[in-house]
């Protein structure tokens, strides 16, 4: 257990994503450092997004460095495109030598798939699902389909972390707006039924993923 | 009686004796063994971050606290210090000190309030009024220093709200050493009593394999021999001055195997109450002088800084139950978060702990649930909303078991 193993910098992983993945990037990578306490110590984060032909191809040049310890996916609405975001850290084992690193990729709205990333870190499912409902973007090749953090009446079109139309405006009840206070029996929340004859709804995702 | 061929299906939750918040297991017996398991959350799901990106950051300050209410400080003490570096805003010395003293007076205090749930999941009871009621000292200390019980607000943007008084001081130093003599009891308690041992020994088995292999976090992970602690890790705050000091709790190191079972997640619990204490200890004895915060002019850090700031950061703290991650980006000219993901420790913790359920026996399945000290409301986060009026409601219990039920009968 004791063999000194080598840590590469956060310097030098940048350069081994910048070489291999020249011309597939999005934008440059990029670090932070940062410094806390009396003794001022360092610890660095590192950015990397790559075009998503590249993108399982670039998880796995992660893979080969070390074992990344995968933390979550995050996802962002940026106006024409979406981005998906996977956090990990590289030595989270070590003592002082962890390195976060965040590997994205960005798919336009009007063909809203990335490549998911299932084959190369298996604790990835439970966050890719989160991202296929919360942003309406299909993740190619997740282990498991279905909603899981969402409840099912929340209609398939709606994505919470959407700021265009597919957002959740719409369903949000302002009860300071709301002049009947939804208490004398006129407010549309009275009338809810949730067991309809037949059941709940069942919400069935298409394969797709889109809103479109 | 028509007897069905197997596997059976048992459905435990989302309202259920075994658990303390909404969540739902689907089990897949053969007898009374678990062959598989799928999880269903999503019954308590708030929308925090979704409410985060419609606030300022000084707001999603206070809203990152409610996130969880035994980690709220946690996520506080997260949130700060990921748009300090989404900003460029740097913390004082002393700031750093502080908060890592608030954050250890926090992990005594989760991992106590665990250890009683542990044992009334196994019927001990008694040990459930025991360390309840030791952890109201710490509690003490916490109201002393940061005003409240229970949600802190201690942590700012650029440092902590509140300097600790040498009164204070010394009343948490006595406090603490009350807590060096728990370990004749509690420790004597859990690890030598035979019912203990015989509920937890080699039940819930996490393998070294699959701790690193599907990524778990906290004391879980290290209860299997994984030394994974972001503290250590990546020593932010404080932690960098102490590394020196204090390393990641391992079973091992105190001479428990790393099974990864839930009597090793007992283990390295219990030994890291010490450890937090005497890291307690050690920030009292050390506390660098200064200013507690950077930023002491609030509208100005908010119209100025934080409004003008662009750029994106991901920050780590272990909390109590295992590291906690935020991510934010902001918008140069917008006072809103642009982007906020929050991850709590039970979400990076869902694929282990499918896997420890199998080959379990029903018996065994609250304790399995228990040992991860999962946290459900923080891992949910969105209102429940009706598809066919497109109105929020609040569904009341009875409806959801029913619900339960239509679904586990295949009832369209």
């Amino acid at each position: 257990m004791m063999v000194k193993k080598k840590y590469l910098t956060a310097d030098e992983i940048l350069e081994s994503f910048a070489k291999r993945f020249e011309g597939d990037l999005i934008e440059q990578p990029y670090k932070k450092t940062f410094t806390n306490g009396v003794k001022k110590t360092r610890f660095e984060e590192i950015f990397v997004r790559v075009k998503r032909e590249r993108f399982i191809e670039a998880a796995e040049h992660l893979a080969s460095i070390d074992w990344p310890h995968h933390t979550v996916a995050s996802g962002s609405d940026l106006g024409d495109e979406i981005e998906i975001l996977f956090h990990l850290e590289l030595y989270p084992e070590s003592h002082g030598h962890g390195v976060t690193v965040t590997i994205g990729t960005r798919a336009p709205k009007d063909d809203p798939h990335v490549p998911s990333l299932s084959d190369v870190f298996p604790a990835v499912t439970p966050t890719e699902r989160e991202k296929q409902e919360f942003l309406g973007i299909s993740m190619d090749g997740i282990k498991d389909n279905r909603r899981m953090w969402l409840v099912h009446a929340v209609p398939v079109g709606v994505y919470p972390w959407r700021k265009d139309e597919y957002g959740p405006e719409k369903l949000i009840r302002k009860v300071h707006e709301d002049e009947s206070g939804g208490s004398d029996g006129t407010h549309p929340i009275a009338d809810y039924n949730p067991f309809p004859p037949g059941g709940p709804p069942i919400v069935k995702r298409k394969k797709e993923g889109g809103d479109a | 009686m028509m007897a069905k061929a197997p596997p059976y299906p048992l459905m435990i939750g989302p309202i259920h004796p075994a658990l303390k918040e909404p969540t739902m297991f689907k089990f897949t017996l053969e007898g009374e063994r678990v062959i598989d398991v799928d999880l269903q959350p999503g019954f308590n799901h708030r929308g925090i971050e979704y409410l985060g990106m419609k606030r300022n950051p000084l707001q999603v300050l206070h809203l990152a606290e409610r996130v969880c209410g035994i980690c709220s400080g946690a996520h506080q003490f997260v949130f700060a210090r990921v748009v300090e570096h989404a900003a460029d805003i740097v913390s004082t010395e002393r700031a750093d000190y502080l908060r890592v003293l608030v954050a250890e007076l926090e992990r005594i205090h989760s991992h106590l309030l665990w250890a009683g749930v542990a044992g009334h999941e196994l019927g001990f009871d008694s040990i459930l009024y025991y360390t309840w009621k030791v952890r109201e000292d710490v509690q003490d200390i916490l109201e002393l220093i940061c005003g409240n019980r229970v949600n802190y607000s201690y942590y700012i943007f650029g440092g902590v709200r509140r300097d600790v008084t040498p009164e204070a001081v010394e009343k948490a130093r006595k406090i603490l050493q009350g807590y060096r003599k728990l370990e004749d009891t509690v420790l004597n308690v859990f690890l030598t009593d035979p019912t203990i041992a015989h509920r937890t020994r080699d039940v819930g088995t996490l393998t070294y394999d699959n701790a690193i292999k599907l990524c778990a976090c906290g004391p879980l992970t290290r209860s299997a021999g994984v030394k994974k602690d972001v503290r250590f890790s990546q020593p932010h705050a404080a932690y960098g001055d102490m590394m020196g000091d204090f390393k990641a709790v391992i079973p091992s190191d105190y001479g428990y195997p790393n099974k990864g079972d839930v009597f090793s997640q007992i283990v390295v619990r219990l030994f890291e109450v010490f450890e937090s204490v005497r890291m307690c200890d050690w920030i009292l004895d050390n506390l660098p002088g200064g200013p507690i915060t950077s930023e002491p002019n609030l509208s100005a850090l908010l119209m100025a800084k934080l409004r003008m700031a662009e750029g994106e950061a991901v920050a780590r703290v272990e909390a109590p139950r295992g590291e906690d991650i935020h991510y934010v980006r902001l918008k140069k000219g917008k006072m809103e978060l642009d982007s906020w993901k929050v991850r709590v420790p039970t979400y990076g913790n869902i694929m282990s702990w499918l896997t420890m359920f199998k080959g379990a026996q029903i018996a065994d399945i609250p304790i399995i649930i228990a040992s991860i000290d999962p946290c459900i409301g923080c891992m949910d986060r969105v209102t429940i909303i009706d598809s066919k009026t497109g109105r929020e409601r609040d569904v009341h219990v009875d409806e959801i078991k029913s619900m339960a039920r239509r679904a586990e009968r295949g009832w369209k």
